[in-house]
């Protein structure tokens, strides 16, 4: 049976990866399980700088998700390098960097800098809808992603490129094409669906920075209609992600276009739920006599 | 042995209005809990609820752990319906527990405050000095426990109909004779937490508070939980959820 996927150059022994943010950087998970077993590791997002983040309550629950306002806090390139990255290569896996910046420079400096490092691929988070300055400008307007890609395409000249696609736009087809024209390897989406909650008691947003983004199964049909979109409007590899809690989840995902997943908010609720969607995966494939992963990519039928 | 793993629950009762004991114990081997410390509890069945619920350990025996139950919401009401033989997922001990001093203990709950401060209080017992106050009589809980555990104990309520009539700022004078050779360990509403605390910093007393914030992981990873600090932002559930008061930025 094969499970081991390609996006660009990084080889995986499955298909399932962590989503950024959702596992630190390994750290508090490496006691539930053997980190090994994963895809690849994605790492929370990394600045140029260490940054604080946004002030509390930060989280907040809602109908089958939950909205979190984190604000990017983060240890900052050099503490990522450090402190960070020699623990995370105990792991016989890959390591993707989520790559985060306020200009293009920014994010030109920390790619440059991680293309030499020991890392395995750089993930640029033009999506996140946290930071006023920080990645949205460049996540739902084309122009300004076209800009920032070809800047960062020609400083990565190793690892491989994944551009993290912003669901708050009105085509996400486009997105993937510029990122596609552009030359990055491969796309990965969702990010998280901008959203508020507000308590009427007190007539307070739910989290203190009024408005942030949704995960959690609550997205999971929307996250699946995008990756099928993108799957049939460009030929990178997609990693898809949003709301995955099981093989069954994740599997929607591969049917739907995607050729890898990432497990996030369910890191959260059971910590060995990226260990059990790999198993749930191959006893799937076992059942249904499906020899290799790649037969189910893009398989649902029309 | 590992900190997640399946329990049994052995009964869920009613002990104080709106506050049920519950009591579970493990099926598989899991690790002992030093007081302070808190599980995060499933509440819901297929994700909705879909995070789980932190809580802090009540009480501890072999195989056992019991939590106080507060019902004000929506994951509180579905545990407060479960009933003995019900399983859920659990994952614990999680956070940072009481430091144990040297100094005289003083422990000072306000009403659920007593859920963390409880097994503090059976683990210094008659050396412990403690202020418990409540709303009402009818929000006590194990006050008779307490009571032949303690050394010392005032209870107070805010309408009078247990103990002393007031709130435990009141009384907080009666156990300071000698200020430098005592530690304050406090639980409770944001409000009296904060005049504890600057009560103390500002007499220069060593004082450990125990503080809540909305969780996604309780483990750490997702950086929901901070609080401001000294030391900037800091996780509840992991450099807490007890902080030295002096630590903490109270505005
Ligand atoms: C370290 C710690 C220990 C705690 N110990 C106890 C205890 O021993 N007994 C007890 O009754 N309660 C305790 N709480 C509070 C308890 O976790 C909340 O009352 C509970 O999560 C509310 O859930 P709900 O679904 O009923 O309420 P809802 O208001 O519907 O919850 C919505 C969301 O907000 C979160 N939330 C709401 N209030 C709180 C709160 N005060 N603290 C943290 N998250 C909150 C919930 O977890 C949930 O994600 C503790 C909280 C923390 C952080
Ligand atoms: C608490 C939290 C923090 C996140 N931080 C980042 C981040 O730093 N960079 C990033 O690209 N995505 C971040 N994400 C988005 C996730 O990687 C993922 O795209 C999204 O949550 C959807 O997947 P899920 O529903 O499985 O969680 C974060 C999500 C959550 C819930
Ligand atoms: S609850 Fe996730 S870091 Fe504390």
């Amino acid at each position: 049976m094969k499970l081991d996927v390609k996006i660009g150059k990084m080889q995986m022994k499955n298909p399932v990866m962590t989503a950024s943010g959702t596992f630190g950087y390994g750290q508090e998970y490496a006691e539930f399980f053997d980190l090994s077993e994963l895809g690849a590791i994605n790492v929370k997002g990394i600045s140029l700088n260490p940054m604080a983040g946004n002030p509390a309550p930060r989280i907040c629950e809602t109908p089958c998700g939950m909205i979190n306002s984190i604000g990017l806090q983060n240890v900052g390139l050099e503490g990522f390098l450090s402190e960070k990255l020699p623990y995370l290569r105990n792991f016989r896996t890959n390591i993707v960097a989520n790559v985060l910046g306020n200009t293009i420079d920014e994010y030109i400096e920390i790619s440059e800098r991680l293309d030499s490092e020991d890392i395995d691929a750089i993930e640029l988070n033009v999506s996140c809808p946290n930071v006023k300055q920080g990645g949205i400008s460049f996540g739902v307007d084309f122009l300004q992603l076209r800009k920032l890609l070809m800047a960062v395409r020609s400083v990565v000249k190793k690892k491989t490129l994944i551009v993290k696609l912003s669901p708050n736009v009105t085509d996400i087809r486009i997105f993937a094409r510029t990122a596609e024209d552009e030359g990055a390897d491969a796309v990965s989406m969702i990010n998280t669906v901008m959203a508020m909650s507000i308590n009427v008691k007190t007539r307070k947003s739910r989290i203190a920075s009024m408005i942030g983004g949704l995960s959690g199964p609550a997205i999971r049909p929307v996250a699946v209609r995008m990756v099928w979109e993108v799957h049939n409007a460009v030929k990178i590899p997609i990693i898809g992600m949003g709301g995955i809690m099981t093989y069954e989840d994740a599997l929607e995902f591969i049917l739907a276009g995607a050729t890898s997943v990432a497990v996030g908010t369910a890191n959260f609720i059971d910590p060995i739920s990226s260990l059990n969607i790999i198993n749930g995966m191959r006893e799937y494939m076992s059942i249904n006599n499906v020899a290799d992963i790649h037969d189910l990519i893009g398989g649902v039928n029309e | 042995m590992s900190r997640s793993f399946k329990a049994e629950i052995i009964y869920n009762r009613e002990v104080a209005r709106n506050i049920k004991l519950f009591r579970i114990h493990f099926l598989t081997p899991a690790m002992n809990p030093e007081p302070g410390q808190f599980y995060m509890l499933q509440t819901g069945q297929f994700y909705d609820p879909l995070l789980k619920r932190p809580f802090s350990i009540f009480d501890a025996d072999l195989n056992e752990l019991s939590f106080l139950v507060r019902e004000t919401g929506r994951g509180t009401a579905i545990l407060s319906h479960k009933s003995a033989g019900n399983i859920i997922d659990v994952i614990g001990p999680l956070g940072m527990s009481y430091p144990i001093c040297q100094k005289q203990p003083v422990i000072i709950a306000g009403g659920m405050g007593i859920a963390s401060l409880f097994s503090l209080i059976k683990r210094f017992s008659e050396r412990a000095k403690v202020i418990y106050g409540a709303g009402t009589a009818q929000d006590i809980v194990y006050r008779d426990e307490i009571e032949s555990t303690a050394g010392d104990l005032i209870i107070s309520t805010d309408d009078g109909s247990a103990g002393r009539k007031g709130n435990v700022m009141d009384f907080i004078n009666e156990f300071m004779n000698g200020e430098e050779d005592v530690t304050v360990y406090t639980c409770g509403p944001g409000v009296m937490l904060k005049k504890v605390a600057e009560f103390c910093i500002r007499k220069g007393i060593e004082c450990y508070v125990s503080l809540e914030q909305n969780m996604a992981c309780g483990l750490g990873s997702c950086l929901g939980c901070v609080v401001r600090t000294k030391n900037g932002y800091q996780r509840v559930c992991k450099e807490g959820p007890v902080f030295s008061a002096s630590d903490i930025i109270w505005d």
